[in-house]
């Protein structure tokens, strides 16, 4: 589908990962990332999200372009089945001309396609994240039931991945003039969509290098 | 962010919204609603009574027998042992099989003797308040017989917000925000709030003075003739479906403002405050303060306080205990002010302190929100204590500014930006709809921003886009397919080049490929002599001794060998990732691309042949995978003095270089012996470790050596075995290549078949034996040819001080 598939460094700096992204210093939404800090200033983090490659990509190349991004994020909190300090997301980019909320449906809707093999009814609803403007949660209709169940907390719908319209001041940030270029944005959780896909229980198994679980995976 | 359902219809007429259908609303065009809860289910299973009768307990002082009418059929016998019981009264019943909170489940029971055919309940006994010393006694009028939740009108709904998704919205930290975005939604009125400041012609102001530039806006009123009691009904219920704990008249209407405008508030009794009035400045390294939690904070100069003459409160984060309000409270200073919402962040996260007002101040509240909320405040005081009033003109003190602005918007961004074709009638009307001031203009739409709106949250035109996309809702938004070139994206080699590793390795090869931490070990670092090194380090681990990134992938590897080797006899495990070599603080650090790969197999007794160590098998896979990259060669050689890591045998390991490359693309070696047992690899654990570490940017610009096709040989070949006698010291590939000269390009793929020491070597020696093919593209080779090459390996063989062993 003509996306690049680009990487970045896991120990990035604050610029990056925050300022870049439209996240100022002493903006509430740094408490929900808690971040593993590398240095008293707090000029270095382990990356709290693929979301800085946006930037870097932006500065890289010239639009339009699409990439996706996966890799390792880091995350300070305690780690139990459903919780771990480092898990896997998967950034997506597109930067174009005229590019709109309907493209990102497109997108999104033959994104799942391609990892559930059918067609998803989706839903997008107002969310909120300070790199996208619009921001939106994107739900999809449980997959794997009909009226309720206990993956969709018996709302028949999943929440799946945050999205939106890239805000003026990220295309800024990444030297791209917001008048001329638009462009959307989603991150999915890789490693709960791999949790989700193989049926995977507890999410300290992915990073423990245990054979037992490793053998099975070709 | 806990919503009551009846408390929004304060604000908004709700009829035939079902609050279901309000919260999926909500969900679809404001705020996730986490969930949906009846609120204080239990008011649902307990009946209305009437007390008929109250009789002393023939058995027990304490106790009393009730007659209690429920409406239908007889009246109960209850045994009850409140202290407040009289007949007359309306109480909750609880009848045999009804559940209460904490599951205790009502049966006919005897007490002292007497039966009992149910349960008359306290406050506690319902969750409603710690109240358990007498009964709660319902109002007379409450008609017997129904349950005491619809009895008293006070069924209700618990829409429990996700705080997350409305960290940008301070408006929506209270119900009033909530009602405006229903009336908006279902294009209903929002009520009036009726709040106008009385001014009192009389008494002194309470004196303030702002010293700080984080805190624009400061009011303080002085309230008099106020005493303590307990709230009414609607108002402690509504706390408690907040989620607001009710306490006494006075400091639940200061949560009651809270929760209903969103603007937090605070009271001290007057009697504390000194006549000099409030002084709001940064604090001094060392000042303290004693909260309201009964802690004693240390404060910097970074906080804000309010003080009089002492500190008295931590701006907007919390109270100070020695000027809260008491029961003897009989004169208030109401402060509502708006601070600096990073001041009180930092504060707040500082101090671990994070409180209802914290977490909203944080959001930058409206500065022109203080004067509605106090009005309002008061105005519910007054109804409920119609002889407190203002005991002097309010104080508003602060270089606040109205933020309210003017925004551009052009309708056709809008239909842009969605993808929608959305009329500018219609855009106009949402807007007009979430209170925003709109004026029609050629090809777009004046827009105001309405203050509690603009602090933060709408300040440019993309932001407007969302307002009229929420409402509009998404789901009318057209999918579109994007429209582009139909062109390849470039190669990426580095990409291309970890896929060919992924296919190899964990194809043909049999290893395992694994992901693990970027983190190791202090103790894994202590044991290799390596914690030393500088390593970038996070200053809030999630565990002690668990703060390191990684300089290499290997360490990763290390630790998984114990584990893994008590399940496996063959642990062969690779990992692709990343290392980081710090270079100077606060810099980004170098970050090095690696493949590590390791293969351990238990420990042999040395019967096995030369070629089955770990060693040998890894320096096998890894030559085959780099051959099957299509690079040149790697080219073994020993290592320097400083080149072999920490984790490898100085004997028994060897440096790569890719071609003519002076870099290291690849170290390979036996594990240390001495890490063995520290790393758990002993006993029945006992291994043969070998270990690999290639760069992945070595790989990337080592010279290509396409595969290519060789024509088949036309002449035959000559097969000759040479062994040679050697020093222990020198390598294979030193032989290897002796045989390559002796063969003067003769020589094709020379293979080792047997090592071998001996006494007839004499010591420090070895053999090497070597099946060799000879054969030329241009002719027949005989047996002159053979003994040319053996003369020539002959003097090769002396030159490394060794010999051509005749059989």
């Amino acid at each position: 589908m003509g996306y690049l598939v680009l990487d970045g460094p896991e120990v990035e700096t604050d610029w990056y990962n925050f300022e870049a992204l439209n996240i100022p210093a002493d903006h509430p939404a740094r408490d929900t990332q808690d971040t593993f800090r590398c240095d008293s200033q707090g000029k270095l983090v382990l990356r709290t999200h693929t979301s800085p490659v946006q930037v870097r990509a932006m500065q890289r190349l010239a639009p339009p372009f699409r990439a996706i991004v996966p890799g390792k994020v880091f995350r300070q909190e305690t780690t139990d089945a459903s919780h771990e300090h480092t898990f896997h997301q998967m950034e997506g980019l597109a930067v174009g001309e005229g590019l709109s909320v309907g493209h990102l449906i497109g997108a999104m809707k033959t994104l799942l396609r391609g990892v559930f093999g059918l067609d998803i009814e989706i839903r997008l609803r107002p969310g909120y994240f300070p790199f996208v403007e619009p921001g939106f949660e994107l739900d999809a209709r449980c997959p794997f039931c009909e009226g309720g169940c206990s993956v969709c907390k018996r709302s028949t719908w999943i929440e799946l991945l945050p999205c939106g319209m890239v805000h003026p001041n990220v295309l800024r940030a990444g030297g791209i003039d917001p008048e001329r270029w638009t462009g959307f944005a989603f991150g999915l959780g890789l490693s709960r969509l791999v949790m989700l896909r193989y049926r995977i229980d507890d999410i300290r198994l992915l990073l423990g290098g245990d054979l037992r679980f490793l053998e099975p995976f070709p | 962010v806990r919503l009551s359902y009846r408390w929004l219809g304060r604000h908004v007429d709700l009829s035939g919204i079902s609050a279901e259908e309000a919260a999926r609303e909500l969900t679809l065009s404001t705020a996730e609603v986490e969930s949906l809860e009846r609120f204080a289910p239990q008011l649902e299973r307990v009946t209305v009574g009437r007390v008929l009768e109250r009789a002393k307990h023939p058995d027990a002082d304490k106790l009393s027998v009730c007659q209690v009418d429920l409406g239908r059929g007889e009246p109960l016998s209850i045994v009850c042992g409140a202290p407040n019981v009289a007949a007359g009264q309306r109480v909750a019943v609880a009848t045999q099989g009804t559940e209460l909170p904490g599951g205790l489940v009502i049966k006919r029971s005897k007490i002292r003797g007497v039966e009992s055919q149910g349960m008359i309940c306290s406050e506690r006994e319902l969750l409603l308040s710690d109240e358990h010393t007498g009964i709660w006694v319902l109002p007379e009028d409450a008609p017997v017989g129904e349950p005491v939740a619809s009895a008293l009108g006070l069924e209700d709904w618990v829409i429990e917000v996700d705080n997350k998704s409305i960290t940008h919205r301070p408006d929506l930290w209270g119900h009033r925000g909530f009602a405006a975005e229903l009336a908006a939604i279902f294009r209903r009125d929002l009520g009036i709030l009726r709040a106008e400041l009385p001014s009192p012609g009389r008494g002194e102001r309470v004196p303030v003075r702002i010293e700080s530039e984080a805190c624009p806006r400061y009011m303080a009123l002085a309230i008099e003739g106020v005493r303590a009691q307990t709230s009414p009904e609607w108002l402690r219920m509504l706390l408690l479906a907040a989620g607001q704990r009710p306490i006494d008249l006075l400091v639940d209407l200061s949560n009651f403002v809270m929760l209903d405008l969103g603007q937090p508030n605070h009271l001290f009794d007057r009697a504390r405050i000194s006549p000099e009035g409030i002084v709001v400045r940064q604090a001094r390294s060392g000042e303290s303060l004693r909260t309201l939690d009964g802690e004693l904070r240390r404060l910097e100069p970074a906080d804000l306080l309010i003080c009089s003459g002492e500190p008295v409160a931590l701006a907007g984060v919390m109270g100070g205990e020695a000027s809260r309000v008491e029961p003897g409270t009989r004169s208030l200073v109401l402060e509502v002010a708006t601070f600096h919402p990073a001041t009180v962040r930092r504060t707040s996260a500082r101090l671990g302190l994070r409180t209802e007002s914290s977490a909203r101040f944080e959001k930058s509240l409206d500065p022109t929100l203080p004067p509605r909320a106090a009005a309002h405040f008061l105005a519910l005081l007054r109804e409920l204590q119609p002889e407190a009033r203002l005991a002097a003109p309010p104080t508003d003190a602060g270089a606040w500014k109205d933020p309210s602005r003017a925004l551009r918007l052009r309708g056709s961004r809008v239909r842009a930006l969605l993808g929608a074709d959305v009329p500018d009638g219609e855009i106009a009307s949402i807007l007009e709809r979430l209170r925003f001031g709109v004026e029609r203009r050629e090809g777009e739409l004046a827009v105001r921003v309405p203050s509690e709106r603009a602090t933060k949250d709408v300040t440019i035109e993309q932001d407007l886009v969302e307002e009229v996309g929420r409402i509009w809702r998404y789901s009318n938004v057209p999918e579109r397919a994007m429209v582009a070139a139909l062109a390849p994206p470039p190669r990426d080699e580095r990409r291309a080049l970890v896929r060919a590793i992924e296919d190899r390795l964990s194809g043909a090869a049999r290893f395992h490929q694994c992901v693990s931490y970027s983190f190791v070990e202090d103790s894994l670092l202590a044991k290799l002599g390596e914690l030393d090194a500088p390593h970038v380090q996070v200053v809030n681990p999630v565990a002690e001794g668990f703060s390191r990134v990684r300089r290499s992938v290997v360490p990763s590897l290390l630790a998984l060998l114990e584990p893994n080797r008590r399940r496996r006899a063959d642990v062969r495990l690779y990992e692709i990732g990343k290392g980081y070599v710090p270079r100077v603080p606060g810099e980004e650090p170098v970050e090095l691309h690696e493949l590590a790969i390791a293969l351990a197999a238990p420990a042999g007794d040395g019967a096995a042949g030369f070629d089955a160590g770990a060693f040998a098998r890894l320096q096998g896979a890894v030559e085959d995978l780099v051959r099957t990259l299509e690079v040149e060669p790697l080219r073994w050689r020993a290592p320097a003095p400083g080149e072999t890591p920490s984790w490898a045998h100085p004997g028994h390991s060897v440096v790569g270089t890719f071609g003519e490359a002076t870099e290291i693309g690849a170290l390979l070696g036996r594990l240390e012996p001495g890490l063995e047992r520290a790393l758990g690899l002993a006993g029945e654990l006992r291994s043969d470790v070998a270990l690999a570490r290639i760069s992945i940017d070595a790989l990337l610009a080592a010279p290509r050596r396409p595969l290519i096709h060789r024509p088949l040989p036309r002449f035959p070949l000559v097969k000759v075995d040479v062994a040679l006698a050697l020093p222990e010291t020198t390598p294979a590939a030193e032989a290897l290549a002796a045989i390559g000269r002796a063969g003067k390009g003769l020589v094709d793929s020379p293979e080792l078949f047997d090592l071998y020491r001996g006494e007839s070597l004499g010591p420090g020696r070895k053999s090497l034996a070597w099946h060799v093919v000879l054969r030329s593209d241009e002719r027949t080779l005989g047996e002159e040819d053979v003994q040319r090459f053996l003369g020539r390996l002959e003097r090769e063989a002396a030159s490394l001080g060794g010999e051509l062993r005749r059989e």
